[in-house]
């Protein structure tokens, strides 16, 4: 069975349900965009990220491509308050919060995303906007029950991070440090080195890095 | 009197776990955290000066909860255990049994073990070792144990056993290791045949029923591990996610089903090209 076909099909049947996701046309020269069904793009590294849009635990709307337009560089951690290796970064150490302070000096727009289907581990708004206050994190929690936008990006693990560049394009995939425990911190962050040489108009030397956590719940 | 000081003499010593060394059954600590129970045993039931001795770390693992193994897995971490041996004594490396492959929604793969694993630990006797002593071999564990959510757990397990000149097989536990061995990879085989052309690899056993293909942590990634490392037939051809592997090998364990319904395991490592 072509698993990526089964899960095209599921998106825009999610996609219709719940009208989250505008879906990328492929407008072809030859024949109209009317024509060919809509292609679900996934994410590919060096290529233009998934645009998607989902409602936080505040009930705000977040456009992926609106940040883009202005021109924000977007980071997204995938998001699960239960994980003990999201705890390790939320709780255990602030590792999560320090990075983010230091990505939202360099104008960095930060995004959490919870794909956990409804009913599992950590899922939901009250979890979710609970763990916001608890974990004392100054940016959203995007609630991706349907898993459509957790499937766009491959996101497998909690935590999972994903970089935006201000053109829209996906730079950086994998785990936020290079220790895959629990309990310790790596030695490198990954999300903030790619920052840095960005910054510092440096290629991205690792862009592609193992991610590690807890699988994320989506719907059996 | 003399009668009663016996008794008690007796009492005394039965409660001292004398019965236990009398009939060679070795004094064992085990470690119980939430939802797997971990426990230290032995092959035989003594050490003996300058031979190896096989223990075996035995989890029981909770019903619907499970361990990761030392597979190339998208979530968890595989079962970490730490010897610690009095000095002079040797821990080999672990020997892992092939795990299980796991798919869960969202196209997540890990390999894992449910109800029960054994990981194998050879255990090399100094020679000079001294008849008679109780030697206290030690291990520190850690685990990720998951159901629908993950929680790790860690646990420190020892094992008491006497230095003899001979030792005789442990019948208790006998079943553990043979359930391990059968699925460790036999390095002898030289049944499977693997060849890789770009990105394509074809993995070959003839006259397999089925084949699964258990990358290692530091294999080259593929690119739908979910699609191409499990088939029927007698060959599974395996995409890689990148042409360039960073020199990194083709390398992990090949489970091969034959007629009758059994399985055989065997190990598999392809080079880089430039190198083989």
């Amino acid at each position: 069975m072509r698993t990526r076909n089964v899960h095209g099909l599921a998106l825009v049947a999610f996609a219709l349900l719940f009208g989250a996701l505008p879906l990328t046309a492929d407008a072809s020269p030859a024949a109209g965009a009317a024509d060919k069904p809509a292609e679900i793009v996934l994410a590919a590294l060096g290529e233009k990220a998934p645009d998607f849009t989902l409602t936080d635990t505040d009930g705000k709307t977040h456009t992926l491509s609106e940040y883009t337009a202005q021109g924000k560089v977007v980071i997204l951690e995938w998001f699960n308050p239960e994980c003990p290796f999201v705890k390790k970064h939320h709780l255990l150490t602030s590792s999560m919060k320090d990075t983010h302070a230091f990505a939202k000096g360099a104008g960095v727009v930060w995004l959490a995303v919870n794909s956990g289907a409804p009913g599992k581990q950590g899922a939901g708004q009250e979890r979710n906007a609970a763990a916001r206050k608890e974990f004392g994190m100054e940016y959203p929690v995007l609630l991706d029950g349907a898993g459509v936008a957790g499937k766009l990006y491959g996101a497998k693990t909690t935590p999972h991070m994903f970089l935006i560049d201000e053109k829209g394009t996906l730079v950086y995939r994998g785990g936020i440090d290079d220790d895959a425990s629990a309990k310790s911190l790596g030695k490198v962050n990954y999300v903030r080195t790619c920052l840095e040489s960005r910054a510092a108009g440096k290629p991205v030397a690792a862009n592609d890095t193992k991610p590690y956590g807890c699988s994320v719940k989506y719907a059996s | 009197m003399r009668r009663t000081a016996l008794a008690v003499a007796i009492l005394s010593w039965a409660l001292a776990g004398g019965c236990g060394r009398e009939t060679g059954r070795a004094g064992a600590r085990g470690g119980e955290a939430g939802h797997a129970r971990a426990r230290l045993v032995a092959e035989r039931d003594a050490l003996t000066p300058g031979d190896t001795l096989t223990l075996g770390v035995s989890f029981a693992i909770e019903k619907g909860w499970h361990l990761y193994g030392n597979v190339a897995n998208d979530t968890g971490y595989p079962i970490r255990v730490t010897p610690d041996l009095p000095p002079g004594y040797v821990a080999l490396d672990l020997l892992w049994p092939t795990p299980r492959r796991h798919v869960s929604p969202g196209d997540i793969l890990d390999h894992v073990y449910e109800e029960r694993v054994t990981l194998l630990l050879p255990v090399v006797v100094p020679a000079d070792a001294r008849i008679g002593d109780r030697v206290e071999l030690k291990a520190g564990l850690e685990w990720l144990v998951c159901r629908d959510l993950c929680l790790p757990e860690s646990a420190k397990v020892a094992l008491y056993l006497p230095v003899r000149p001979t030792a005789a097989a442990a019948p208790d536990d006998a079943a553990l290791f043979s359930e391990t061995r059968a699925r460790l990879p036999d390095r002898d085989s030289t049944e499977a045949r693997a060849t890789r052309a770009g990105k394509a690899v074809v993995l070959e056993v003839p006259g397999a029923e089925g084949l699964v293909f258990y990358p290692s942590p530091a294999s080259a990634r593929l690119a739908n591990p979910i699609r191409d490392a499990a088939g029927t037939g007698a060959r599974l051809t395996l995409t890689l996610a990148d042409a360039d592997t960073g020199g990194a090998p083709i390398e992990g364990v090949l489970e091969v089903a034959r007629p009758g319904g059994t399985s055989s395991f065997i190990p598999v490592r392809l080079g880089s090209p430039q190198g083989s």
